[in-house]
C-alpha cells in the first residue's frame, strides 16, 4: 500500500504540467476603488481598515501579505478560523480552539501550569513545575494528549521500585485510580504520610513518632488506605521489639508466651507501655 | 440685532466698485516688493526662501546685499511655491535680497448660488436620511498595515530549567534550540519548510526522560509547493500534510491536483517514532484525501476528508476515515465538526474513534458565545514509561463574553471533562473581567473546581506594552484545592500560590529576548519547611 502509494505520487508529480508561477490576482474585475485600500505614498503601503470585516488584522496578522490569506481576490469569502489558514500540526488532538493556547502574537504556546486547570488534570504541587514531555509522551505530533488522571499510567517506574524497595505496593493494582493520594502528597512523593493512620496505631506522636512506613510494614493492605483497620495484615513489632528482648518486661504477663506481631498488638495498641492489656484485656498476673 | 445684517449689507453695497471687472476677465497684477534671504548656497547657485507666490519668477535678476553691502547679482533658475533657484557666481548662504515684482491680483469673489428654498432643503434632507447606510464593524482609526514582513526563518536559542525544593525526579535543566523555516524558495516553486528542536540535558530523570541527553527532534522537514494558483500541488520529506485531517506527521510524500478551489490527492510514508521522531519501519500510514470550498451565497463551507490505513505496534493495522467540515456565515457564526470512524485489530465503540464539534455565534455585535464538545473512543496502550497515547474520553466546555462598554469585557467560562476508562471527571465554572484600557489589558479570573479535584482558584493578570516589540506580562495565582477519594474528601484543603512574569523584548529589528518565570508554593499547613519551585526560561530569539 505505502509503495503504491508513493509511487502515484511520483508519477503525479512527473507528469504534472510546469505551470509557470502567477501572482495572485486578488482584485476583482473592473474594481477600480484603489483609494479603498492604497496611497499615493505607494503600492505598498496598504491601507485598510480591517475591522470592517469582523476580523482585526493584529498581532502577526499585521505582517501578512493579503494574498496569502485571499489567495483568489478579495470578494471570495474565506474562513476565519485558524484551520482555514494554517496546518493543525497536532494531528487533530487538540481541537478546535487554537486560541486556548496560542494568540496572535506567534505560535509558541500560551499554556501554562494556570491554564491545565481546565482540563481533567489541573497541575497541582510538583506537577506544575515538569517539562511537559514528563506526561506528555507524543512528542512527535504534540498531541498533549494523556489516558487516564490515575497516578499509576505515569507512575508505574515509581509504582515497581516502591515494591521492589520498600513496601509492597502491589496491591493497589486495581483500586481506586487515587488512591495514591492517600498517602502520597503533589509537592512530595516520599515520604509517604498517611492521615487516617491514627485510627488504627498512632505515628503521628508517642515513641512511634515520625517512624516510616517499612520500619513496621512489608505490605500495605489496601484497605489501610481507605481508612480501615480491619483485616490489616498486623505490623513487624517484633523486628524492633524482639520477643527475647521484651521478655523481662513481660515476666508474669499472661500470654506473653505466645509472643508475636499479633500479639503485641493486640496488648498494646497505642504503642506504649502504658496501654498493656489492650484490647484483649490481657492484664499482668498479680502475684 | 435684527437690523445689524441689513446695515452690513448696506455699507457693503456703497462701498462696491462701480463697474467690477466681468466674470473670467484676467485679473490686474499688483505690484509687490519681496525681501528674502539665500537659505544655502554651493559654487554657482543658491537657495532662496521666496518662490513663486511671493511673486518670484524665473530669469528674474536679484541684487543680493551681504552686510548692507552689495554683494552680487543671481539669475532665478526654477521657482517653486515659496522657494527658488538661481545660479550666480560668489553666493553665500546668509545673502538677502530685496526684489520688485509683481503678483496675480486677487481674483474677484465668485457669485453665490441663491439659498435654496426650505422646501427644496427639506427634499435634500430627506433624500440624505432615506439613503439606507450599511452598518460596519468598525471601531478603530484608519492605520497603515506593514504586509510582507513576516520572518521566513526563525531560530529560538536558551535555557530551561524546572527545579523545586524539595529536590525530585522531576528537576530538569537543558540548553534547547529551536529552529523553525516557513517557505524558503528552493526550486521551480518549491519551498523548505522545517521544524525542528534540538535539546542538551543537564540535568534529567532518565525515566521520564528516557534516551540520549542530547536530543534531536524532527516535527517537519519537507519540500513543499502548494502555490494556490497552480494545477497540481506536491511536497516530499517528513511532511505535515494539508488537508488530510487527522494525518500525523510522515516521512514520505504527498501529492495533489487541483480542479479550482478543490484539492484531491494521495498521501503515505513511514510514520517516526512518537518519542524520537527517528525514523522507524514499524510504523506507516497512506492513503488518499479531498479538500472542497464551497461559496454559498455571502457563506463558505468547506471540508476535507482522509481514508487511510494506519499500522503501528500499538494497535496493529487500522483502518481510518476522516471527515472535518467548516461553516462560515461572515462574522456571525461559524461550526466546525470533525468525525474519525476506523476498525482494524483494535475498535471503539460504534467503530468511532474520536468526533468533536464547535461553534461560535454573535448574536450581536458585542456578544459572543462558543461552545465544543469532543469524544475520543480509541483505546491505545500505552507502552512504558511514558504515557504516549489518549484514553477515551469526553470533553465539553463554552464560553459567554460580552464587550460591555470598549474598555471592559466579561466573560463566562464553564467546562467539564470524563475520563472514561476511570470516569474521573472535573469540571469547572466561573467569570472572567478584562479592562482592556489598563496598560495592555488588566484581567480577573476565578474558578470553582467539582469532582475528583474540588476546590477553587483566583488570578490577576496585567500586560503592558510599551513599545511594539515589547510585552510584559505579570500574572498572580491563587489554589485552593481538596482532593476526593472514592467519593469522600480525604485530604484536606491544600492552598497554593503562584506568580508568573513573561517578557518579550526586542533588542533589534532581527533580534529579541523572551523569558518567563513562573514560581509556585505550597502554603500547606504542618510541613516543616514550605514547598516551593520554579519553571523558568530565558531564549534569544532570532528572525531572518
Amino acid at each position: 500500500m505505502t509503495r503504491a502509494a508513493i509511487a502515484a505520487v511520483l508519477l503525479l508529480a512527473a507528469g504534472a504540467p510546469q505551470a509557470q508561477a502567477q501572482a495572485p490576482a486578488p482584485h476583482a474585475p473592473g474594481d477600480t476603488k484603489c483609494m479603498a485600500c492604497h496611497t499615493p505614498e505607494g503600492w505598498g503601503d496598504v491601507k485598510f481598515i480591517h475591522e470592517r470585516t469582523g476580523f482585526p488584522l493584529t498581532g502577526k496578522h499585521a505582517q501578512v501579505a493579503c494574498k496569502k490569506c485571499h489567495v483568489v481576490d478579495f470578494k471570495q469569502p474565506i474562513g476565519r478560523s485558524c484551520s482555514s489558514c494554517h496546518r493543525d500540526v497536532h494531528g487533530g488532538y487538540a481541537g478546535f480552539q487554537c486560541a486556548s493556547c496560542h494568540d496572535v502574537e506567534g505560535w509558541k504556546s500560551r499554556f501554562d501550569a494556570d491554564a491545565h486547570r481546565r482540563n481533567n488534570f489541573p497541575l497541582q504541587g510538583r506537577h506544575a513545575l515538569l517539562p511537559c514531555e514528563q506526561c506528555h509522551g507524543d512528542r512527535r505530533d504534540r498531541s498533549f494528549a494523556r489516558p487516564t488522571v490515575a497516578c499509576w499510567e505515569c507512575h508505574q517506574a515509581d509504582l515497581q521500585t516502591a515494591s521492589a524497595k520498600g513496601v509492597d505496593h502491589g496491591g493497589f493494582q486495581g483500586y481506586p485510580q487515587l488512591a495514591c493520594l492517600g498517602c502520597h502528597g503533589f509537592w512530595r512523593w516520599a515520604p509517604g504520610t498517611f492521615g487516617g493512620h491514627g485510627a488504627c496505631f498512632p505515628i503521628d506522636s508517642g515513641n512511634h513518632a515520625g517512624i516510616t512506613c517499612t520500619k513496621c510494614h512489608v505490605t500495605l493492605p489496601v484497605p489501610l488506605a481507605i481508612g480501615s483497620c480491619s483485616s490489616v495484615p498486623y505490623p513487624a513489632c517484633t523486628r524492633c521489639h524482639s520477643c527475647a528482648s521484651v521478655q523481662p518486661k513481660h515476666t508474669g504477663v499472661q500470654g506473653f508466651q505466645l509472643c508475636g506481631d499479633q500479639r503485641c498488638y493486640e496488648c498494646h495498641p497505642r504503642g506504649t507501655a502504658s496501654d498493656g492489656g489492650g484490647a484483649r484485656g490481657l492484664r499482668k498476673v498479680k502475684r | 440685532m435684527s437690523a445689524l445684517p441689513v446695515l452690513v449689507l448696506l455699507l457693503a453695497v456703497s462701498q462696491a466698485p462701480e463697474n467690477p471687472p466681468p466674470a473670467g476677465a484676467p485679473e490686474p497684477s499688483v505690484a509687490r516688493r519681496v525681501e528674502g534671504k539665500v537659505t544655502f548656497a554651493t559654487a554657482t547657485a543658491g537657495y532662496l526662501d521666496a518662490g513663486a507666490l511671493e511673486g518670484v519668477a524665473a530669469g528674474q535678476v536679484i541684487r543680493l546685499t551681504r552686510g548692507a553691502q552689495p554683494s552680487g547679482t543671481c539669475t532665478v533658475r526654477e521657482t517653486a511655491d515659496h522657494s527658488a533657484t538661481c545660479t550666480g557666481m560668489g553666493v553665500r548662504a546668509g545673502d538677502r535680497f530685496a526684489l520688485d515684482t509683481t503678483v496675480p491680483g486677487v481674483a474677484p469673489v465668485a457669485k453665490m448660488a441663491p439659498i435654496p428654498t426650505d422646501e427644496e432643503q427639506e427634499s435634500r434632507l430627506a433624500q440624505v436620511t432615506g439613503t439606507p447606510v450599511t452598518l460596519v464593524e468598525a471601531k478603530a482609526q484608519p492605520r497603515v498595515v506593514t504586509i510582507g514582513s513576516l520572518p521566513t526563518v526563525r531560530g529560538d536559542l536558551g535555557y530551561a530549567v524546572w527545579l523545586a525544593s524539595p529536590g525530585g525526579p522531576g528537576d530538569s535543566q537543558r540548553i534547547q534550540l529551536d529552529i523553525k523555516v516557513n517557505g524558503l524558495d528552493a526550486f521551480e516553486g518549491f519551498k523548505l519548510f522545517a521544524d525542528a528542536r534540538l535539546m542538551q540535558w543537564t540535568q534529567r530523570d532518565v525515566t521520564y526522560v528516557p534516551g540520549s541527553s542530547t536530543q534531536l527532534l524532527v516535527y517537519d522537514l519537507e519540500l513543499a509547493q502548494r502555490d494556490p494558483t497552480r494545477k497540481w500541488s506536491a511536497a516530499f520529506g517528513r511532511v505535515q500534510p494539508w488537508f488530510v485531517p487527522g494525518s500525523t506527521v510522515f516521512d514520505g510524500a504527498q501529492g495533489g491536483l487541483r480542479l479550482g478551489r478543490n484539492e484531491i490527492g494521495v498521501f503515505g510514508g513511514l510514520v517516526p517514532d512518537p518519542w524520537t521522531t527517528e525514523p522507524t519501519t514499524r510504523r506507516y500510514t497512506g492513503g488518499v484525501y479531498g479538500n472542497f470550498e464551497a461559496p454559498i451565497s455571502g457563506t463558505l463551507l468547506t471540508g476535507s476528508a482522509r481514508a487511510a490505513v494506519v499500522q503501528n505496534p500499538e494497535i496493529g493495522r487500522h483502518y481510518e476515515g476522516e471527515l472535518l467540515l467548516d461553516y462560515w456565515v461572515g462574522g456571525l457564526f461559524s461550526a466546525s465538526g470533525d468525525l474519525r470512524m476506523g476498525f482494524g485489530d483494535v475498535r471503539a465503540w460504534a467503530f468511532v474513534d474520536a468526533a468533536r464539534i464547535s461553534f461560535t455565534l454573535r448574536p450581536v455585535p458585542i456578544v459572543w458565545i462558543s461552545a465544543g464538545f469532543s469524544y475520543w473512543g480509541l483505546s491505545i496502550p500505552n507502552s512504558e514509561p511514558i504515557a504516549t497515547y489518549p484514553g477515551p474520553s469526553r470533553r465539553a466546555d463554552g464560553t459567554v463574553g460580552v464587550d460591555a462598554t470598549p474598555w471592559l469585557r466579561v466573560a463566562a467560562l464553564g467546562g467539564w471533562v470524563d475520563d472514561l476508562t476511570s470516569f474521573i471527571s472535573h469540571s469547572y465554572v466561573g467569570p472572567e473581567v478584562t479592562f482592556t484600557n489598563v496598560l495592555a489589558g488588566l484581567s480577573f479570573g476565578y474558578l470553582k473546581d467539582f469532582g475528583w479535584v474540588d476546590g477553587q482558584s483566583a488570578w490577576g493578570q496585567i500586560a503592558w506594552a510599551p513599545m511594539s516589540s515589547t510585552r510584559l506580562t505579570g500574572r498572580v495565582s491563587w489554589f485552593q484545592t481538596t482532593e476526593t477519594i472514592g467519593g469522600v474528601s480525604s485530604v484536606a484543603a491544600s492552598n497554593e500560590l503562584g506568580v508568573t512574569v513573561n517578557a518579550t523584548v526586542g533588542l533589534t529589528s532581527w533580534l529579541s529576548l523572551r523569558a518567563s518565570v513562573l514560581v509556585r508554593g505550597g502554603l500547606e499547613s504542618g510541613e516543616a519547611s514550605m514547598p516551593f519551585g520554579t519553571a523558568s526560561n530565558l531564549f534569544f530569539v532570532g528572525t531572518y
